[in-house]
C-alpha cells in the first residue's frame, strides 16, 4: 500500500530549507529519506525548487512604483465609485425625459393625425416622413445625453 | 512660492486615498515588499508559466493586499493572505482567459552559481521543466510546499482547500512530478 504522507516529511523539508541537505544533516534521517517512498519523493524535488527559488534571476518593480501605482489606482477608484450614483441618477433622468418623451408623442398623436388631415401639402407625404422626423428628433435630444454618459469624466 | 501642478495635485489626493484605504504605511509596505515581492513573482511565475503575466498579478496582488480589511496577527499570516491573492488572481485569470501556460526559458531563468556543480544546475533545469508539464494546481501546491517550505496547514489555507484534500493532492502532485523528471529531455540525455 502507498502511505500519502509520513510522518518526517516535515522533518525534511525543514533540513532541505535550511540547506543542510544531504551532506549537513543527519545521517538517520538520510537513511530514512531513502527507505521511505514519501521522503524519497520529497528529496528528489524540494533541493532543486528551493533552489530554483534562491537562484532564480528575478526583476521586479521597486517597492515604491508599486505603491505609487496603487495609491494612484485607489484614488481612481474612488472617484469612480463616487461618481457610480451621479451615473445612475443620470441614466435614471434620461430615461424618465425619454419616457415623458413617449408619453407626449402618444397623448398628442390623434390630435396630430387631425391636423394633418387639412395640412396644405398633403396628409400622406408627411406621414411617410414622420418616422424619420420623430427618429432624427429622438437622435438629437439621445445623443448628447448617451455621449454624456458614455465619455470617461475625472 | 511653490506652484502647484495638475500633476502634484493628483499626487497629493493619491497619498491621501493611500493614507484613507491602505491598511500600511508607505514604509510599513517597502519593507514587506522587499521580504515577499520576490518569491510571490517567482510563484505566479512558475505557477502561470509566463513572467510578463506575472508582472502584472504581481502589481494587482499587492493593491488588493493593500486594500484589504483583514486584521493580521502575524507576520506569516499577512504572507499567506499574499499568497493567497496571488493564488486566487492566477486562477481567475487562467478561468477567464484560458491562457496556454508559456513554459518558461529556463536556460535564461536557471542562474548557476560558482559553488554549483553541473549536476546540480542540471537536476534545478529537470525540475523546472518537468513542473511545467503538471496542472497549474499542483505547481501551486508543490511551490508552496517546497520552494516556500509552508506547512499544510499553510498551503491548505493559501489554496482554500481542506486539510485533508490537500494532503492526497500534495501527493499525487508530488507523484506526478517524478513520473514528469523521468521523462524530461535532460534526464533521458544523462541516463
Amino acid at each position: 500500500m502507498n502511505a500519502i504522507e509520513c510522518a518526517r516529511e516535515h522533518e525534511v523539508v525543514a533540513v532541505v530549507m535550511s540547506g543542510r541537505w544531504p551532506e549537513a544533516c543527519d545521517p538517520e534521517l538520510r537513511e530514512h529519506a531513502s527507505a521511505c517512498a514519501v521522503c524519497r519523493d520529497v528529496v528528489a524535488i524540494a533541493p532543486a525548487l528551493r533552489e530554483d527559488l534562491r537562484r532564480a534571476d528575478v526583476q521586479v518593480p521597486a517597492a515604491g512604483q508599486v505603491w505609487w501605482r496603487a495609491a494612484i489606482r485607489a484614488r481612481a477608484d474612488a472617484a469612480r465609485d463616487a461618481a457610480r450614483p451621479m451615473i445612475w441618477l443620470q441614466a435614471l433622468t434620461g430615461a424618465g425625459a425619454a419616457g415623458l418623451a413617449l408619453a407626449g408623442v402618444s397623448m398628442l398623436w390623434p390630435r396630430v393625425q387631425g391636423m394633418l388631415q387639412f395640412a396644405p401639402f398633403g396628409g400622406s407625404t408627411f406621414q411617410e416622413a414622420l418616422p424619420l422626423v420623430l427618429a432624427v428628433g429622438i437622435g438629437v435630444v439621445a445623443a448628447p445625453i448617451a455621449y454624456f454618459l458614455a465619455v470617461p469624466r475625472d | 512660492m511653490a506652484e502647484w501642478t495638475l500633476s502634484d495635485v493628483e499626487r497629493l489626493s493619491a497619498l491621501n486615498e493611500a493614507d484613507r484605504t491602505f491598511q500600511m504605511s508607505e514604509e510599513a509596505f517597502r519593507s514587506f515588499y522587499e521580504l515577499t515581492s520576490r518569491p510571490v513573482w517567482l510563484y505566479l511565475a512558475r505557477i502561470t508559466g509566463d513572467p510578463r503575466l506575472a508582472d502584472d498579478l504581481l502589481q494587482e496582488a499587492y493593491y488588493r493586499f493593500l486594500r484589504t480589511t483583514t486584521r493580521f496577527e502575524s507576520d506569516d499570516h499577512r504572507r499567506n493572505y499574499l499568497f493567497r491573492i496571488a493564488t486566487n488572481l492566477a486562477h481567475d485569470n487562467r478561468r477567464r482567459s484560458r491562457f496556454t501556460a508559456v513554459p518558461v526559458d529556463e536556460a535564461e531563468s536557471v542562474v548557476v552559481a560558482e559553488s554549483e556543480s553541473a549536476d546540480q544546475v542540471a537536476r534545478r533545469l529537470d525540475v523546472t521543466r518537468a513542473m511545467s508539464q503538471l496542472k497549474p494546481r499542483e505547481r501551486s501546491l508543490l511551490w508552496l510546499a517546497y520552494a516556500q517550505g509552508a506547512s499544510h496547514e499553510e498551503i491548505a489555507a493559501t489554496m482554500g482547500l481542506k486539510r485533508s484534500s490537500m494532503k492526497t493532492l500534495l501527493f499525487r502532485a508530488r507523484r506526478h512530478l517524478v513520473a514528469a523528471l523521468g521523462s524530461t529531455p535532460a534526464k533521458a540525455g544523462r541516463s
